[in-house]
């Protein structure tokens, strides 16, 4: 064991002694749903803390735990120093914002109490709870804030690889600003010279659901902008017989879709692509079909990412299994066989979609019970499943759609129907859900 | 979602965040011209204000002119009742914003 081993390990087995310390200068936690840590009495602990990931629901819990407690030590392991503004990627790859719109720096929204290691996690091994890094060090915690985000399948779809996202018609708005900006070159001839257009929709949770649905609204919008629809012929390819999770936005879409000429092919999941023959395959409830392209928008499946899925960590079995997503209990995001352990993000495996909105409600509620946790009170916030998304229906328009998990609509602008699209929605997200986000990344909102 | 005065500032600071330098000099610049206002008790007096409102007036008309332009839509995008007043609201905004930040600045110039 190195000096740096050293440094960082602690017992297991002082997680009692750090509870009574806690308990000592518990914060005056309870009464709302989420305690409104900002103006709380720090909670004083000498807790071992490792948040795994720093995507926004990993800054997000950093922020908020180096404000919530004096004394502990509280460590980030992630090795990317880039900070990806992902629910800016639709308009990247639909040639609306630039690529530099949606870099940034993970170190501008790092606390400086907290120790940032740029590695990897490869392994959680929480019955010794402790997570293993790709130098081969071991992390040990008392509490774990699991944030690691998901990972993109591509090669779960044969003869797709992301070597091709910008090449002979095919696109993919996941991952990065470099995909999206490649899937923008593909949009951008595919709106010029028209043809068949596929817009597929992998089985299974994915992140930002509405991402597929806006790049095939906002392709066909530019295609009548271009002069080009008639030149083109458009297909969306859900997997199954929805098209939105939240009935009311599902009913929209099933009208919206046809009166716009795009063709609804139900029950199509993707399953290959042939990129130099341009033709995908699709396995219907009647055998495989295959369809010839000009431009492909490719969405793969997605799961908790490797080491996060092969670790005792996810869901062993239920709804949330095949995607290997991380068993939290739904309201209090506290592991459900670990109590010292807690998630949020898209890598939890709750009934909701996986949006930044969703981080936004998640991260208050795990922080809070993360430091109720500390003080041995009972975890008092709890997450209503809020998720949203401002569902770009053109350039120009949108509908705000929020809801909770139950799927009922849950406005935060009374004034805006959820129902209509209007300027507002489309204003929000062109200028100030970045601000918003970035708020949130510094636990701000 | 719930909002609170305090994450609200936060959203504005963050949007606000590539102009804030702007901001602060101009703060700086006000701070400067109320300070030697008052002591000339010419702080606000009524032509700046007359000059001070029209200043917010073109702050106002330019951004509810501008605000569909700012974020890539036009007014063909506006539907319903809504868009105009959120719109309408926004200008006004601006143009307070406009009017409290030229005020000290005209109270000295118009002195």
């Amino acid at each position: 064991m190195n000096q740096q081993d050293k440094h960082l390990e602690i017992s297991p087995s002082r997680r009692k002694l750090l509870q009574a310390t806690g308990l000592a200068a518990a914060v005056g936690l309870g009464g709302s749903v989420v305690p409104t840590q900002s103006h709380a009495r720090k909670l004083k602990t000498n807790a071992k803390i490792v948040i795994v990931g720093a995507g926004a629901a990993g800054l997000d819990a950093a922020n908020r735990l180096s404000r919530g407690l004096d004394g502990a030590q509280i460590i980030i392991i992630d090795s990317r120093t880039e900070h990806i503004y992902q629910p800016g990627l639709t308009l990247v790859a639909t040639g609306i914002w630039k690529t530099t719109k949606v870099r940034d720096k993970n170190a501008r929204y790092m606390p400086n109490d907290v120790k940032w290691l740029k590695k990897r996690v490869v392994a959680f091994e929480p019955s010794s709870n402790s997570v293993m890094t790709d130098d081969g060090q071991r992390i040990i915690y008392d509490y774990l804030m699991v944030t690691t985000g998901l990972q993109v399948n591509y090669s779960d779809i044969e003869g797709m690889s992301t070597d091709l996202i910008g090449k002979l018609g095919i696109g993919c708005v996941y991952d990065n600003p470099d995909h999206a900006s490649r899937t923008w070159q593909m949009i951008d001839q595919y709106t010029d010279q028209g043809g068949v257009g596929i817009f597929t929709r992998a089985q299974g949770p994915v992140k930002c659901a509405g991402a597929p649905l806006k790049v095939t609204m906002l392709t066909e919008d530019l295609l009548r902008r271009k002069g080009h629809r008639d030149s083109a012929s458009m297909m969306y390819t859900p997997p199954a017989k929805g098209l939105f999770s939240q009935p009311d936005i599902n009913a929209f879409l099933k009208e919206e879709f046809p009166s716009r000429d795009i063709a609804i092919q139900w029950d199509h999941p993707l399953v290959g692509i042939e990129p130099e023959l341009k033709r995908a395959t699709f396995k219907t409830p009647s055998g495989e079909r295959r369809i010839d392209y000009d431009f492909i928008h490719v969405v793969p499946p997605m799961q908790a990412p490797d080491p996060l899925a092969d670790s005792d960590l996810a869901w062993q079995e239920g709804p949330f299994a095949s995607g290997h997503w991380m068993e939290v209990d739904k309201l209090t995001l506290q592991h459900r066989r670990y109590p010292n352990v807690f998630g949020s993000g898209d890598c939890v495996g709750t009934p909701i979609g996986k949006t930044a909105a969703s981080v936004k409600a998640q991260v208050p509620v795990a922080t809070a019970n993360l430091i109720s946790a500390i003080a041995d009170e009972p975890l008092s916030a709890r997450y209503n499943g809020y998720t949203s998304c401002p569902l770009i229906t053109r350039k120009g328009q949108g509908i705000l759609v929020e809801f909770d998990y139950d799927l009922n609509m849950i406005p935060s602008f009374p004034f805006i129907s959820p129902y209509e699209q209007h300027w507002f929605p489309w204003m929000l997200k062109d200028r100030m859900l970045h601000a918003a986000y970035n708020a949130m990344l510094r636990g701000r909102v | 979602m719930a909002f609170s005065v305090f994450g609200i500032l936060a959203v504005i600071i963050e949007a606000l965040r590539p102009l804030l330098s702007f901001f602060l000099i101009w703060l700086v610049i006000d701070l400067i011209a109320t300070a030697l206002t008052l002591r000339q008790r010419r702080f606000a007096h009524a032509r700046a204000r007359q000059w001070a409102i029209r200043a917010g007036l073109v702050f106002a008309v330019g951004a509810f002119l501008a605000g569909p332009w700012l974020t890539q839509a036009n007014f063909a995008d506006f539907i319903g009742l809504v868009d105009w007043l959120l719109l309408a609201l926004m200008a006004l905004a601006v143009g307070f914003i406009g009017f409290i930040l030229t005020l000290p600045v005209v109270s000295l110039i118009r002195s």
